[in-house]
């Protein structure tokens, strides 16, 4: 036995779903804006960095070219003076070669990256142009070897570069000026340079916060919302539980791939066999299973009987529906136990029995003094006969009176027969039997009417249907009972009444049709025909009970019955569904 | 036992009618038997004249009043001087008049009072009694 109420999915899963799509965007935005954000001050901060320290290197680098023109020029001017004091060949190409530095310096200064940034050096550049062609002059031109000549030119040259002095100097200081306003900017930028990209990561950090926040709200709520819905559940669980054990009526979920019994509740046990594992469980659930065949979310309603172990026999009514339990699909059995209905409606059936018994009275008086007479008449005979001494004709007439009592006990056993209380259980009987059965029992009516009757049945003799046989015999002396008194109530000619059964059967359903000519039903009371107390008889005649019972009968039988006027009379058709082969029907009990 | 006295008797029920005929037979009376109202009207136009027409109430082919009715309807040398109805049927109240007949006898009436009966009915109406 399991758990007692299996759940068919988590309640989280419809939950999720009342998601509001205005939160679900405000997420979404939040997302992205906060991706964007870090990307972007990432990617600022990495280009802030680049150009700081991309500009830092060529500032740098143009102070240093100022530098070096000017240490070029101090080192070429000492050079020159230095040869002009001792003019030795030696010192010349030292000259010389100073000389061609300071030539290749002075174009940086305005002609390079690192120079172009120096201030103010597109104003020096005419300048530096000057004396590089000064320094060309003396480096191309043809010395003379006249020392005190060569002393007069390094010296004009040393005065001449003199002069270059003042604006490298300039330069070199705006270099360095500008490179301590650089540095001191780099100092404050160094200070400073976090507070755009910290400010953005704040940014950023205050919309993941508030995106955490809402989301953190967000599933909070959720989590109520799943609490709650858990709560209500197990209060459904639990009320439906103790509506299960308290409904009066059989609950039974059978998982039919195992043939295994999932869930019996208290009344289903009180009622059938108090231990789920009773082999009556498994008799049951055949029994159950034979007539609600059909497990689904709209099968249809069935009736069965069961014999429990006492003997007793239980009748129930009700259907079998296809649920989830313990997680995996089976059926549930609702069914209500109507024995004590089915008794009062067999009560109910009996009292139109009795009451059709009573109306047929004179008829079966008349049946029954028929062999009577004969007997009596015979008896006078044979005691004169042996009054007479004539012994053997005595015999004959005691053979006589034999046969007409056989003859009176076959009406009597009808009438027996009819009487008798029906059965909670059906069973499977021949179909054509019943019908005799029931002509047999009103065929003195008919011969007293002036009624015919035909019978064409167009099935085998041993086709069988499953019922209560002699409920079914009522039916059709309902109909044929009620035929004659539609033929006395009428002018119909005597020679002009006549009923007919006739029946015809296929694989699924057996039908047989009773028809007569006795004007038919009227129209006004057509559709009502079957409902209880619908009679066009006077009020002392019939019960007006006759054909609702019919109906109930077929019904229970799980036929149908439906009234219809052809010319000249009125046609009852039954329907009957054709009982399965024996080998794979189970029994109930 | 000899008798002058004859009777018809009409009944669909082939042993009543048998045993009914022989218990008459017995005593002294000419029987004539038949089993349908059909036959008993030919038998009827056969100048039997029988003293007594016993009829069943319900045959085959009529009814035993109409069988009657035909009966009385006959020429007086035709006319039955008697005519009974026997029935098995319960008829409650209905008497002879209302039938039409002079006498109603209901199944399963002792056949020697059914005789008596009718013997006493003829000697009353001056016919013939047994000797």
């Amino acid at each position: 036995m399991g758990v007692w109420f299996g759940r068919s999915k988590p309640l989280t899963s419809s939950s999720s779903s009342k998601v509001p799509a205005w939160s679900r965007t405000l997420t979404i935005v939040l997302v992205v804006t906060t991706l964007g954000m870090f990307a972007s001050t990432a990617l600022l901060y990495w280009q802030q960095e680049r150009s700081r320290q991309a500009l830092a290197v060529s500032i740098r680098t143009s102070g240093w070219v100022a530098y070096q023109a000017q240490l070029e020029l101090v080192k070429s001017l000492a050079a020159l003076r230095i040869a002009t004091l001792d003019p030795s060949a030696s010192e010349v190409d030292n000259v010389h070669l100073r000389l061609a530095i300071l030539r290749s310096r002075l174009p940086l200064l305005y002609d390079s990256e690192e120079g172009r940034l120096l201030p103010d050096i597109e104003n020096y550049a005419s300048l530096f142009k000057r004396y590089e062609n000064l320094i060309d002059d003396f480096l191309d031109g043809q010395h003379t070897q006249n020392t005190f000549e060569m002393r007069g030119e390094m010296e004009r040259l040393a005065n001449e570069l003199d002069d270059l002095l003042p604006p490298l100097q300039t330069v070199l200081q705006s270099a360095i000026a500008y490179n301590d306003e650089i540095y001191r900017r780099e100092q404050e930028l160094a200070n400073n340079s976090a507070i755009v990209p910290l400010s953005l990561l704040f940014l950023s950090g205050g919309l993941l916060i508030v995106f955490l926040f809402v989301q953190t709200v967000r599933d909070r709520n959720r989590l109520l919302a799943v609490q709650e819905a858990e709560a209500e559940a197990e209060v459904v669980r639990t009320n439906l539980r103790a509506l299960i054990e308290a409904i009066p009526a059989v609950v039974i979920v059978y998982d039919t791939a195992n043939r295994q019994i999932s869930f019996i509740n208290g009344f289903a046990l009180a009622l059938i066999n108090p231990s789920p594992d009773h082999p009556d469980w498994q008799r049951f659930m055949e029994a159950a299973q034979t007539v609600l065949s059909t497990c689904s979310q709209s099968s249809g309603w069935g009736s069965f009987t069961f014999q429990r172990e006492d003997g007793s026999i239980i009748a129930l009514r009700g259907s079998c529906r296809s649920v989830m339990w313990e997680r995996r699909p089976q059926c549930l059995f609702a069914l209500g136990d109507t024995t004590q209905i089915q008794d009062a409606e067999y009560q109910i059936m009996q009292a139109a029995k009795l009451s059709t018994l009573g109306e047929m009275a004179s008829a079966i008086a008349h049946e029954i003094n028929q062999p009577l007479a004969v007997i009596r008449m015979a008896a006078a005979n044979a005691r004169r006969h042996l009054a007479n001494g004539e012994i053997e004709p005595v015999s004959a007439k005691l053979a006589r009176i034999d046969e007409q009592v056989e003859r009176a006990k076959r009406i009597t056993d009808q009438v027996r027969r009819y009487g008798r209380k029906p059965s909670l259980r059906s069973s499977r009987f021949p179909l054509s039997r019943a019908i005799d059965l029931a002509i047999g029992f009103v065929a003195e009516q008919y011969r007293m009417a002036s009624i015919r009757l035909n019978l064409d049945l167009d099935f085998s003799p041993d086709a069988e249907v499953e019922g209560e046989q002699t409920l079914f015999e009522q039916v059709i002396v309902n109909l044929l009972l009620n035929a004659r008194d539609a033929f006395e109530m009428s002018d119909i000619p005597e020679a002009a009444r006549a009923v007919s059964i006739s029946g015809t059967s296929s694989e699924s359903d057996i039908r047989l049709i009773v028809e007569d000519t006795a004007g038919g039903i009227p129209t006004e009371i057509l559709s009502d025909i079957f409902e209880p107390f619908t009679t066009t008889k006077p009020d002392d005649k019939g019960t007006g009970l006759g054909l609702s019972l019919s109906r109930s009968i077929v019904r229970k039988m799980s036929g149908e019955i439906v009234a219809t006027n052809v010319p000249g009379g009125a046609c009852f058709t039954i329907s009957l569904p054709a009982p399965r082969p024996l080998e794979l029907d189970r029994s109930a009990a | 036992m000899t008798t002058d006295r004859s009777i018809l008797l009409c009944d669909d029920e082939v042993e009543i009618a048998e045993e009914l005929a022989e218990l008459f037979e017995s005593f002294g009376w000419r029987v004539r038997l038949c089993h349908s109202a059909a036959a008993a009207k030919r038998i009827l136009l056969e100048a039997m004249q029988p003293h007594c027409l016993i009829t069943d109430l319900r045959l085959d082919d009529a009814d035993g009043t109409s069988l009657v009715a035909f009966a009385r309807g006959l020429p007086e040398n035709l006319r039955p001087k008697l005519h009974a109805i026997m029935t098995g049927y319960v008829v409650d109240d209905t008497t002879a008049e209302d039938l039409g007949v002079d006498a109603l006898y209901l199944k399963p009436v002792d056949p020697f009072v059914l005789i008596d009966d009718i013997e006493k009915r003829l000697a009353k109406r001056g016919e013939p009694g047994s000797s």
